[in-house]
Parts: C-alpha cells; sequence; structure tokens
C-alpha cells in the first residue's frame, strides 16, 4: 500500500472556513441534491407538479372570476342611493339646513339637493303633464335631497341603517332606497366568495397532501442515505434542508405551470366572451391577474411546499432517528 | 481519551449486554476488544458515540460524558470520531469518491480542500485508482477500505472500527490491522473490536475481553 502523510493536525485558518462560505457551501449542496433528485426522477417529479398546478389553477379561475364579477358590477350597475322628501312646510333656508345636516353624516359622500321648484321644472320636462301643473295653485311636489354612500357604506345593512337614521331626523318626510337590484347583486357575489373560498381551502390542503406525500416517498427512497449521514455527524437541519429545498421548488415551479394555465384558460375564456359580447352589444373582457397577484400566489405556494415538506420530513425523520 | 466508569447497559426486555464496565484508554493508544459474538463488542462501541445510551455509569470521551448529550449535540461528537462498521454503511448510490467526501461536505468544506483530502485519504488506503467506482463494483475487502477512507478524511483522534476483519480474509485482515498501526503510530487513539484471535495473537497492545458483557483484561 502506498504511504501517505496521515496527521490529526490543526486546521489551518482560512478564508474560506469562515461561516459564511461553509454556510453557502452546505446550502448549495443542498440545491444540488435536489436538482439532482429532480433529474433522476423527472417524470414522477413532473407528475407532482401537474397535480399541484392544477390544484392551484381551480381557486386561481374561481379568483379571476370573482374579481371580474365584482368589476363588471361597478361597472353596469348604477351606485346605490338614498332619495330623501323633504317635509314641504319647510322653507328654502331650512331646506338648505337640513342639507347640511346631511352631508354632516360620516358615510355621506355627496348630496344632490332639488328644490321644490326644481322638481316641479323636472317632472314637467319629463312627464308632459305642464297642463295638468298648471291647474293646480299649488307645489305639489317636495324638495328632494339625493345622497350618495361613501364607497363602504355600500352595504345592504349599512343602507339600511343609514335610511333609518336620515328618517329620524326631523324635516324628513320619507326616505326611497332602491336596493333591490343591489341586495340581489351582493347575495350573488357573496355566494361565489363563499364558494371560492371552500375550493380554495380544499384544494391547499389537497397541494399540502401532495407534497407531503412525495418528500416521504423521497425520505423511504433516501433511507440509507440518511441513516449514514446521520452515522457520520451529519446535523437536523443538514440532512432536512434538501427536502425543505425540494417542497420550496416544488411549490414555485407549480405555481408558474398554474399561472400558465390560468392564462390559457383567460385566452379561451376571452374568445367565447366575445360573443357574449355581441349578443349584449355591450364589450366584455376578462381581466387576468396582475402582476402583484401573481406574486402573491407564487408566494403562497412556495410557503405551502415548505411547510408541508418540513411537517411531512419531520415526522418521518423522527420515526427514522437511529439513537432513542 | 476514552473513559468508561461502571457503565452498564440493559436492552428493553432482555439480559444485561454489559456489566459493570470500567476502563481508560490513553490518548494514543491501541487496544483490541475481544469476545465471542454476543459479547457486547459492538455494545460498548456504539456507547462510545452515543447510537445507544448506558443505564449506568460515564462513558466520557475526551472527558465529555457521552451519554449526557443532547440529540441535537450529537452529530458534533460524532465528527470527532473516525467509526469503521463491519456492515460498510457506505452508499451504493454514490461514488467511492463521493462516499469519501461526505465527512467533509457535511462540514461545508472548500471543493478543492475536499479533493485533496479525499484523494489523501483514498491513497492511504490503496484506492485512489478506484474513486470513480460504485461500492458494487468493489470486492468486499475494498468496501471495507472505502470505509476505513471515510472514517480517516476528517483526521479524527479516535478511531473506532467493529469488527472490520470480519468477513476477509487472513491476507486482507492482515493489511489493515497494518493500517490501523500506521494511524496509531500518528497519534490517533484506536480501539477495534474483532473475535479473530489469530489475527492479534503476536501484537502487543492492550486486549479488552468481554465476556459475556463483563470485562476481563489481558497483558
Amino acid at each position: 500500500m502506498i504511504k501517505a502523510k496521515f496527521k490529526p493536525s490543526k486546521q489551518k485558518k482560512h478564508k474560506s472556513h469562515s461561516f459564511l462560505g461553509r454556510w453557502q457551501r452546505q446550502i448549495g449542496y443542498a440545491w444540488h441534491n435536489v436538482f439532482n433528485y429532480f433529474y433522476q426522477n423527472i417524470f414522477a417529479s413532473l407528475l407532482t407538479i401537474f397535480v399541484i398546478a392544477i390544484s392551484i389553477t381551480l381557486p386561481t379561475i374561481g379568483y379571476i372570476l370573482l374579481k371580474n364579477a365584482n368589476q363588471a358590477a361597478e361597472q353596469w350597475y348604477p351606485t346605490p342611493n338614498l332619495t330623501v322628501y323633504i317635509d314641504k312646510t319647510l322653507s328654502e333656508e331650512q331646506s338648505k339646513d337640513l342639507i347640511d345636516k346631511f352631508k354632516a353624516i360620516s358615510e355621506v359622500e355627496n348630496v344632490i339637493y332639488l328644490s321644490r321648484n326644481e322638481t316641479r321644472e323636472e317632472f314637467r320636462a319629463w312627464s308632459g303633464f305642464d297642463d295638468a301643473l298648471d291647474l293646480l295653485t299649488e307645489n305639489p311636489l317636495p324638495a328632494v335631497a339625493i345622497i350618495f354612500p361613501i364607497e363602504t357604506a355600500k352595504q345592504t345593512n349599512k343602507l339600511h341603517a343609514l335610511q333609518a337614521q336620515l328618517q329620524k331626523i326631523v324635516g324628513v318626510d320619507d326616505v326611497h332606497l332602491d336596493d333591490s337590484w343591489f341586495t340581489r347583486l351582493m347575495a350573488l357575489t357573496n355566494m361565489v366568495k363563499s364558494i371560492v373560498w371552500t375550493i380554495s381551502i380544499f384544494m391547499v390542503i389537497a397541494v399540502s397532501l401532495v407534497i407531503g406525500n412525495s418528500i416521504r416517498l423521497n425520505i423511504v427512497a433516501r433511507r440509507q442515505t440518511i441513516i449514514v449521514m446521520q452515522l457520520i455527524g451529519a446535523t437536523e437541519g443538514f440532512i432536512l434542508r434538501p427536502f425543505l429545498y425540494n417542497g420550496i421548488f416544488t411549490g414555485l415551479i407549480s405555481a408558474i405551470f398554474a399561472l400558465i394555465l390560468s392564462k390559457v384558460f383567460i385566452l379561451q375564456i376571452d374568445s367565447t366572451m366575445l360573443q357574449v359580447s355581441n349578443v349584449f352589444g355591450k364589450i366584455v373582457s376578462i381581466n387576468g391577474l396582475s402582476w402583484d397577484e401573481s406574486l402573491l400566489i407564487i408566494l403562497f405556494s412556495i410557503i405551502i411546499g415548505w411547510l408541508s415538506a418540513f411537517i411531512a420530513t419531520k415526522k418521518y425523520l423522527n420515526e427514522m432517528v437511529i439513537v432513542s | 481519551m476514552i473513559q468508561f466508569q461502571r457503565v452498564s447497559k440493559v436492552y428493553l426486555g432482555g439480559k444485561p449486554a454489559l456489566q459493570n464496565i470500567t476502563f481508560t484508554l490513553s490518548p494514543g493508544e491501541m487496544a483490541f476488544l475481544t469476545g465471542h459474538s454476543g459479547a457486547g463488542k459492538s455494545t460498548l462501541m456504539r456507547l462510545i458515540c452515543g447510537l445507544e445510551k448506558a443505564n449506568d455509569g460515564k462513558v466520557l470521551l475526551n472527558g465529555v460524558d457521552v451519554s449526557r448529550l443532547k440529540k441535537h449535540q450529537m452529530p458534533f461528537l460524532r465528527r470527532t470520531i473516525g467509526m469503521i462498521y463491519q456492515d460498510h454503511q457506505l452508499l451504493f448510490d454514490h461514488t467511492v469518491y463521493d462516499n469519501v467526501a461526505f465527512p467533509l461536505i457535511i462540514l461545508g468544506k472548500p471543493a478543492d480542500e475536499i479533493k485533496k483530502r479525499v484523494s489523501a485519504s483514498l491513497d492511504k488506503v490503496g484506492l485512489i485508482d478506484k474513486m470513480k467506482f460504485y461500492p458494487i463494483q468493489l470486492s468486499g475487502g475494498e468496501q471495507q477500505r472505502v470505509g476505513i477512507a471515510r472514517a480517516i478524511v476528517n483526521r479524527p483522534t479516535v478511531l473506532l472500527a467493529d469488527e472490520p476483519t470480519g468477513n476477509l480474509d487472513n491476507k486482507l485482515s492482515k493489511d489493515i490491522l497494518k493500517l490501523f498501526e500506521e494511524f496509531n503510530q500518528t497519534g490517533v487513539t484506536v480501539l477495534m473490536a474483532t473475535h479473530n484471535m489469530g489475527l492479534i495473537r503476536r501484537k502487543h497492545h492492550r486486549i479488552l475481553n468481554l465476556n459475556q458483557g463483563r470485562l476481563e483484561v489481558k497483558n
């Protein structure tokens, strides 16, 4: 046998022995491991990624539809407003004071005031009963204030509360709130929202299980490696790292695939939307995800990947520990 | 270096594996651990590197009580020990080179240093020309030498060998024993478990003989 120097000598101090260098190399090794495993099991890995991608795509599409439905609701329907009929006995001055009171309410965005004369003119112009009005000695129409609520108050219960509040003010004859379409629309969007939420929660669970299971298979396949690493002094962190990175990697790639699939869905539905546009005589188009939203989905997917990998790895590694 | 103070070990529901073991191995000493199969040789080895916990007594390595170490401290203990296993514990999906490099990768050593040290280590056991092979392509004796190269690559101060010559013929056993003696001459403390009395008969090193879990010191 050839002899070589073997001495348990002291380690030389060297720049590359620094903590940062060591850390970088260990992380590099872990990532290297992840990519190696990915290439060695390319088919299984891609299968896992597609399952996760589809699981993420479904709630993403749900979200896109919900977002567009909300936008459509804002575009197509007038903002809900309250019509206040002011007591006919009030003078013009008193009516103006009343309007100031309305404006002081925090839920009120804007008030349009129509005096009794103005309402009469409007009625005359719209109804065509000029002659009938002339027969009357007194103006039968009250002064009207149209109240526009602020954005956050555009909810059924808040609008009703505002209506009740206005009703109580002295000098107010009646408050009319036309919100039947609004209530229906809100109920519909709320239903869609809760459906999207339920699907999302189920899909998140599915994604966690899929990632957890693929990590479990990965651990079983590398059982011997893990045992040897424990025997020669690898820390738990070192053993965990490749699995955690695998979770992050799977989450990232799946999210990117999911975004591509959602984009395909939007393109596909846009063509059918054109037909809808023709029928309704209105330009309808689907808005896709913004950069922020896409980034959020990627980040969310990465976090799920990391978390489920962490839980799975901790659980299965503890079962495998060589020392009790 | 290695100190056992009245150590006892009982496996769950079994008879005692080790009873009241007391001995001291000074730094740079070489000793053999002998006894029949089941006498407790492996258990004693596993106690030193923390793979088992003693039920009673103290196992000291460099003055540190091994049985008191926490789980997260264990890896750092094992890094100071070069352990050689009878069943090699090699990774069959990695090359000889990668197997030997593993302890250094765990420490995050730079690539050039790993290359240098792995080459030196493989050179030492005479396998430098087979570093690109996979363990399955090697003979039993060669696999054992890969295990030895991996144990010495991090320059440990203690070398524990559990039946390293278990499945080898006489010529190969002698080679490996010679290798351990060389390491010992460079100041490494060596404890080698074997049941092959013929192999160590003419050696002058201390023999710790285990008989049904009890220690009988010879020489």
